[in-house]
């Protein structure tokens, strides 16, 4: 059997989970890519793109870069568990027909053609562009993530004097996510290579001490795997659905990766994010997710080694994912509050990317309560205000500043009014944004 | 560090612009079409002087430097599902701005949708018999700024920046770029003023704003009164002010709101 492309799923309960586990040996190309649709997230690793002269190749050991990337990926995500990790192989002379975002609108089940996530289950799409010269290896990645049929908001809600819950929302600044290109020497994907080799071990027991049979990087490229099982230590149970060694395997990740390339620790941070949330709003699938603040830890990691680049935007992301669950660990969703250091991370948001109204929009909602909800006396409306401004100002159009603002000002005029004065400027400014939007709705 | 830019880099650009030929050549760039669905980003051939040109490292430069440029666009990207594609001109060597003076030659850019041409030359200074000093002038053509008829003033949309900002040493010209920050901001002016000719004031605005905060973060300071830097700002601001007044969203936010983040 010629399976050129390597397909894992991390399970738990995997009797419960995978109905047809035959699917985690399916050949998964980018034209018809299939997703695991038991699995609660499925992480896809496009094939890298070769962005070298005509006529030139790419090395051995970069074409296997993906893989390794796709293996990090793995073991990395393990610890959330019910997972999918897919490689999706671009056919030569297939790349137009490729884009990321025809094949995150596929696995989304929004285009015909594969087998897309289930419906509430999310996607991370991972790929980007690869060029080498004279030994060096440079390569720069992209992600978008999705959660099928559900938006990605935060849902803050603020009752009025009447005890009326008035509702705020806002979305990521982004999910659409471009990295810093990265500079990798052949020798350092060489020797990563090797010590994932030398780390992968196919034993017959979950221990170190008993011999086993290596699963180097190559054979990936042979077979398909299907874990089964896991154990604390790191331990997965995989099961081969080729040729390849079955038994046990302790998931160890090579730091070398990670630090020439730290946006796989934003991929594992949000994995962990994107598990948590589902498990707070549905669909549950599998064993509960990993505990938010193990998921911050791990976005930290990232937040550090990224301290001294220029990436504004991935930074970004990261403090407002940070953010975000910080405030959902506060409570059941009709009752978060947002914590000092949730609201601090979200203003570090917007002095990175001020021009991103949606940047803007969850900082606002994230201040409504310090102004305007019981008790919260830290901000002033007209602050809160102004926040929902600049995201207009950068944005004129934005619908989810402007549908937020209104929603301020209907909380504030149900509050009795600190003077006169205020009360009618509440009211002409709720007039005014009824107006903007509904010239906006007609044109 | 404004004024060092400025002087320093007009000094080296003169300097190096002599020593190459008083004309270069503008042929077509292969691949690039008429009605284009991409912004395009055209890479011309940068001139090498004598003293560069047995650089070993310049087997290749251009698509490594297109790579590099690719890389970086992506990041514009995510908004508004606008498309890039950056392309190498082999044999087209301008060395002039004046050689980009006929209407013609603009005009066909811009049924391109060519938002930006990057062009200029490398040199550096021969140290027994190693190069050293690496160094490249490079002018950005933003297409769209020329094209934009409205006021009074015609502008030119060059955009002469000397490498390196500050003296280093770079042992591959590839280093140079990395500092080249205005490289983001001149294509966002350039897809900001595409899309405000086009009526999509809302994105405009987006593209605008983020031009203002990517050539501010890229100069590191504010810009010297009565400074071309200055005067660039300006523009700016008025296009985004421009794009802001179509909007309905004016009406809340003040038809002359600054961009959040570059209100200094």
């Amino acid at each position: 059997m010629s399976v050129r492309m390597i397909a894992f799923a991390v399970v738990a309960t995997v009797a419960a989970v995978w109905a047809r586990p035959v699917e985690a040996g399916r050949q998964t190309v980018c034209l018809q890519p299939e997703a695991f649709s038991g699995a609660a997230v499925n992480t896809a690793v496009l094939q890298y793109l070769y962005d070298g002269p005509a006529g030139k190749r790419l090395s051995a050991t970069a074409q296997r870069l993906s893989r390794l990337i796709q293996l990090d990926t793995l073991l990395s995500l393990l610890k959330h568990e019910s997972i999918g990790v897919l490689h999706l192989e671009i056919p030569p002379g297939s790349e137009s027909q490729c884009p990321a975002a025809r094949v995150t609108e596929m696995l989304l089940g929004r285009r015909p053609g594969g087998q897309p996530v289930s419906p509430g289950h999310a996607l991370v799409l991972v790929g980007g562009r690869m060029y080498e010269e004279q030994g060096q290896i440079y390569v720069q990645s992209r992600l978008e993530f999705r959660r099928r049929d559900r938006p990605e908001e935060l849902r803050l809600t603020v009752p009025d004097a009447a005890g009326r819950a008035i509702t705020f929302t806002a979305g990521l600044p982004s999910q659409t996510i471009a990295f810093p290109p990265r500079r990798l020497t052949a020798d350092d994907l060489k020797k990563i290579e090797a010590n994932f080799a030398a780390a992968a071990v196919v034993r017959p027991h979950p221990s170190d001490t008993v011999p086993g049979k290596p699963l180097d990087v190559p054979s990936l490229e042979e077979f398909a795997y299907w874990v089964t099982d896991t154990k604390p230590g790191g331990w997965m149970k995989i099961q081969s659905q080729g040729s390849g060694p079955s038994g046990w395997v302790r998931a160890q990740i090579d730091p070398g990766l990670r630090a020439r390339m730290p946006e796989l620790l934003l991929v594992d941070g949000l994995v962990g994010y994107l598990r948590y949330r589902m498990d707070r709003e549905g669909p549950r699938v599998g064993l509960p997710a990993q505990p938010p603040a193990l998921v911050r830890d791990t976005l930290a990691q990232y937040l550090k080694r990224e301290a001294s680049n220029t990436a504004s935007e991935p930074v970004a992301l990261a403090h407002s994912l940070d953010a975000t669950l910080r405030i959902l660990e506060t409570g059941p969703a009709d009752r978060v509050t947002v914590p000092v250091e949730a609201r601090q991370g979200l203003t570090r948001v917007t002095a990175l990317i001020p021009y991103n109204p949606g940047a803007w929009g969850l900082r606002a909602i994230a201040d409504v309560q310090a102004c305007c909800g019981p008790g919260g006396t830290t901000a002033r409306w007209e602050e809160v205000a102004n926040t929902f401004l600049k995201a207009l100002a950068a944005g004129p159009r934005d619908a989810v500043a402007l549908a937020n603002l209104e929603a301020l000002y209907v909380l504030l005029s149900a509050t009795p009014p600190s003077t006169p004065i205020a009360a009618a400027e509440i009211q002409r400014r709720l007039q005014e944004v009824r107006a903007v939007r509904a010239a906006i709705r007609g044109r | 560090m404004r004024t060092r830019m400025g002087l320093a880099g007009a000094a080296v650009l003169v300097t190096i612009l002599t020593s190459v030929a008083a004309h270069g050549e503008i042929r077509p760039c292969p691949g690039l079409g008429l009605g284009s669905p991409t912004f395009n980003i055209l890479l011309d051939d940068l001139h090498q002087t004598e003293t560069v040109k047995s650089d070993p490292l310049l087997a290749d430069f251009t698509t490594r430097l297109r790579h590099a440029l690719r890389s970086r666009l992506d990041g514009l990207t995510p908004s508004g599902g606008v498309v890039f594609e950056v392309l190498q001109c082999g044999g087209r060597k301008p060395v002039n701005a004046s050689e980009f003076d006929d209407d013609a030659l603009v005009a066909g850019l811009a049924r391109s949708n060519v938002v930006l041409e990057v062009w200029g030359v490398l040199d550096g200074t021969a140290t027994g018999g190693e190069i050293r000093e690496r160094r490249a002038a490079i002018t950005y053509f933003v297409v769209p700024v020329r094209a934009d008829r409205t006021g009074a003033e015609r502008r030119r949309g060059m955009f002469a920046v000397a490498y390196p900002k500050v003296a280093r040493s770079a042992t591959d010209f590839l280093e140079l770029f990395e500092e080249a920050g205005e490289i983001e901001a001149y294509v966002s002016l350039g897809v900001g003023l595409r899309k405000l000719r086009d009526g999509d004031t809302g994105q405009a605005r987006e593209y605008l704003c983020r031009a203002q905060h990517l050539v501010q973060k890229a100069w590191g300071t504010a810009p010297r009164p009565g400074s071309q830097e200055e005067a660039f700002l300006t523009y700016l601001r008025a296009q985004a002010a421009r794009a802001l007044a179509a909007e309905p969203g004016a009406r809340l936010v003040g038809a002359n709101a600054q961009c959040p983040g570059a209100e200094n």
